[in-house]
């Protein structure tokens, strides 16, 4: 008894968010590296991880610090060299990419189309810890088991998860924010200049955006509010019509978004969530 | 992952996946009956929310959701702002087939205010529950409306009507009917005020049963109880007649029966142009 | 020629019978009269629709088969089923087996619409009917009954109205109106059949079915025409479906008070 409480007071010391079942054999390392852009042009991180947070912080700084935390769970010793060995952090910087990508054998990469299928037997949880200069654009991916969290950057974003939340503080940039199982919440200094979309199924979608914004808004929900502190008045135009047609039977669908301006309108900013409430919130000083 | 993000939050969709998504402005969107040259069906059916139709030469259907109605700002549940609350758009689908055409909402929880512009001689049925009143307007075709919370209002039309609602009036102004149809206004808890053509042709059935009947048509061949006493209505004297059983009598030498009743309420046939 | 004539005079044209200055006749006097204008517009329809079904001989048992299918399709229709092929037991065994009253609704039906198309055809001494009038009886008839089966809700009401004119209104019209009531969608075409069958209230069918109706239909409008129905028909089978109406609290108030109001007043009677 005293040893297995040890072995899990271990455990959970080390970091480990994922669920260990007494027996497992655990493993732990940790990486960090400085990592530098080329080229003038822009630059952009990416980072596709399949277990593990993402968390991003903008600093004034030229380079890349990224600390990489590995823990690798497995069933039996068997399964830990098979974790060992599968599962390839592959970390390169080119130009004017910087990746970090999470590969295991014959799957696709977070992001990939045809989704991903987790091996059972053992479990490799990365964690990213990511310095980076603020105009950096982000390509952030990650499916389960951890959150990806953003603040300071203004470079344009796109960020994916699946089971996790999503949230983005003091960020500015356009981009998209879309998760599956988690609330996207993401507060800006600047308002996004092109067309964003912030989107869950199971969760709130929360975005605070200054006071003198001139945007559209497209919420929708369908079990939840849809709510906003900002002065907005109706706006017909709306997100889009689909026509279809069968043999001699033709439909036409429209999708439901409750569409509205804010200022002079501007940017369209499509925010929904099916199990959640939608908020746009003005940044209080 | 996001193909497959994106495929999940479609499921309830899937066409609208499939198909191809135009920037069209989703609050005025044109239906046309396959054959526009022949006189088309559209049936409209909404559990929340009320129609509004026009009537128009065009041969198009121009379907528009009514603005939102922003509500009240009130205070944030999850957050110290004060916040205000949007209304939500239900995705209304439209189907036809062999001038068949057929609208609804897709979520039938969401209040969907729909005004709607229908080529004149077309057959609309429109039904509605609740929130749900149904307004027409110089519109020239047969109607057949019925509603259970909504009022019906038929304003400037012409051909035939049936017109039915539960608790709420109905008033209409009907400017020409057509020559051999019956036409039938009947509500429960609500007044019923038609006003007809002076030269129709037609064998009336008037009936209240808590209420009082008035015309200022002369009515031929009556039969039920004779009118009383003149009253002075807003446009002219109406007769009045203090019945609880059907009157029938007939207009302009008879014709096709107008049915005009109500329980709890009073019935109004007025005399047009 | 007055208007009662036109029809007789119509049929005759349309069969090729009737000699040049009576036809002038009826054209002069068609032009002049708008409502036998539409009759006659209507039988010039039906006459078409009739072309097809092949000549009837006065012999019963053909008649019975007749208006068996026509009863079939009425009710079918009207409850907006996709017709099939099958005959009138198979229509019976999916929409009545579970439903004994109706089953036995619609046997009594069929059997007293038997014997009373028997007994119409058998030519009878003491009437002096001709038999062309007997014949634009029976179109007048097919023209109702073939109204009560269109698709538009304004034909079928025109077809309840239209059977509240015949004179001699045969079984099959009531059964007809029965079928609008139980099964029409539209709530002014029930309504109005509950008026056209007030002509046949005395009928133990009608009876049923309006107690039947009393515990089906929804629309508050129908169910009060309902409730006054079986009181000014005296109908006390009605009283137990009456209760259940005044105790039902899915039912509108309005609608409640009345039935209760129509059960003392039948236990009164």
């Amino acid at each position: 008894m005293n040893r297995t409480i040890l072995f899990m007071v271990l455990c959970s010391s080390a970091g480990f968010s994922a669920a260990v079942n007494a027996g497992d054999l655990t493993e732990h390392s940790s990486q960090k590296l400085t990592m530098h852009f080329a080229g003038s042009g822009a630059h952009t991180l990416e980072v596709r991880d399949v277990e593990g947070n993402i968390t991003v912080e903008a600093y004034d700084g030229t380079d890349v610090e990224m600390t990489v935390e590995k823990s690798l769970s497995a069933q039996n010793e068997e399964e830990m060299r098979a974790a060992r060995h599968d599962v390839v952090l592959d970390i390169g910087d080119s130009a004017s990419t910087i990746h970090a990508i999470v590969r295991y054998p014959n799957q696709q990469t977070c992001g990939g189309a045809g989704g991903f299928t987790s091996h059972s037997g053992y479990h490799a949880r990365y964690d990213f810890t990511i310095r980076l200069p603020r105009t950096v654009r982000l390509q952030l991916c990650t499916i389960n088991s951890g959150v990806v969290l953003v603040s300071g950057t203004t470079g344009d974003f796109d960020v994916s998860n699946v089971n996790g939340r999503i949230a983005m503080t003091d960020v500015a940039g356009s981009g998209n924010a879309v998760t599956v199982n988690g609330a996207v919440a993401a507060s800006f200094v600047s308002a996004p200049q092109r067309s964003s979309t912030f989107r869950t199924i199971n969760g709130d979608v929360a975005i605070t955006l200054p006071d003198s914004t001139s945007a559209v808004f497209h919420m929708k929900t369908l079990n939840g509010h849809l709510l906003t502190d900002f002065a907005v008045e109706s706006e017909p135009e709306s997100a889009g019509v689909v026509r279809e047609s069968v043999g001699g039977l033709s439909m036409i669908r429209t999708n439901g978004f409750t569409t509205v301006r804010t200022g002079d309108g501007g940017p369209e900013l499509t925010l929904e969530s099916l199990n959640g409430d939608v908020r746009v919130m003005r940044r209080s000083k | 992952m996001k193909m497959l993000v994106r495929a999940i939050s479609c499921a309830p969709a899937f066409l609208l996946c499939m198909g191809g998504a135009t920037q069209e402005n989703a609050s005025r969107i044109s239906a046309s009956f396959s054959d526009p040259s022949s006189p088309g069906l559209l049936h409209v059916a909404l559990v929340n929310g009320s129609i509004s139709i026009k009537g128009s030469e065009s041969r198009d259907v121009v379907i528009g959701t009514r603005a939102v109605h922003l509500g009240a700002p009130k205070q944030d549940q999850k957050g110290p702002a004060v916040m205000q609350e949007l209304p939500q758009q239900s995705s209304i689908a439209v189907v036809e087939q062999s001038n068949r055409m057929s609208i609804a909402a897709a979520n039938p929880s969401i209040t969907t205010d729909l005004e709607i512009q229908v080529p004149n001689r077309t057959s609309v049925q429109l039904s509605t529950v609740n929130e749900g009143d149904i307004r027409v307007e110089d519109f020239d075709g047969e109607l057949d409306v019925g509603s259970v919370n909504g009022a019906i209002t038929l304003s400037h039309v012409g051909g035939s009507v049936l017109a039915h609602t539960v608790n709420r009036p109905i008033v209409a102004t009907i400017w020409r009917v057509s020559a051999d149809k019956p036409m039938a206004f009947t509500s429960l808890n609500g007044l019923v005020d038609v006003t007809l053509p002076s030269a129709t042709k037609a064998n009336l059935k008037l009936r209240t049963d808590n209420g009082s009947i008035y015309t200022d048509f002369k009515l031929g061949s009556l039969t039920g109880p004779s009118p009383s006493a003149e009253y002075a209505g807003k446009d002219g004297p109406l007769l009045r007649m203090e019945i609880h059983k059907t009157a029938i009598g007939t207009l302009n030498g008879g014709g096709p029966e107008i049915e005009i009743r109500t329980f709890n309420g009073n019935v109004y046939v007025r005399k047009g142009k | 020629m007055r208007c009662e004539e036109t029809i007789t005079r119509f049929v005759d044209d349309l069969k090729g019978s009737l000699g040049v200055p009576e036809r002038r006749e009826l054209a002069v006097h068609l032009a002049s009269c708008p409502a036998c204008r539409a009759q006659t517009e209507g039988l010039s329809q039906t006459w078409e629709q009739l072309a097809g079904i092949p000549e009837v001989q006065a012999d019963s048992a053909a008649m019975r088969v007749h208006f068996q299918v026509m009863l079939a399709d009425n009710v079918r229709q009207s409850a907006r089923i996709p017709p099939s092929r099958g005959c009138i037991r198979s229509w019976l065994e999916r929409h009545v087996s579970s439903q004994p009253l109706l089953q036995v609704c619609a046997a009594v039906l069929l059997l007293l619409a038997g014997i009373e198309l028997g007994r119409e055809m058998r030519p009878s001494g003491s009437s002096d009917v001709p038999a062309l009038s007997q014949e634009v009886h029976n179109l007048q008839q097919t023209v109702a009954l073939s109204l009560m089966q269109q698709d538009s809700a304004s034909e079928r009401l025109r077809g309840v109205n239209w059977s509240n004119q015949l004179d001699h209104p045969g079984n099959e019209v009531a059964a007809a109106l029965i079928g609008a009531l139980m099964h029409d969608a539209n709530v002014n075409v029930r309504l109005a059949s509950i008026d056209a069958l007030t002509r046949f209230a005395e009928r133990g069918v009608v009876r049923s079915a309006a107690i039947q109706a009393l515990d089906v239909q929804s629309s508050p409008l129908v169910q009060m025409a309902l409730i006054d129905f079986v009181v000014e028909t005296q109908n006390r089978g009605a009283i137990g479906a009456l209760r259940r109406l005044a105790q039902d609290n899915t039912v509108e108030m309005s609608v409640r008070t009345r039935a209760a109001w129509g059960v003392e007043h039948l236990e009164a009677v």
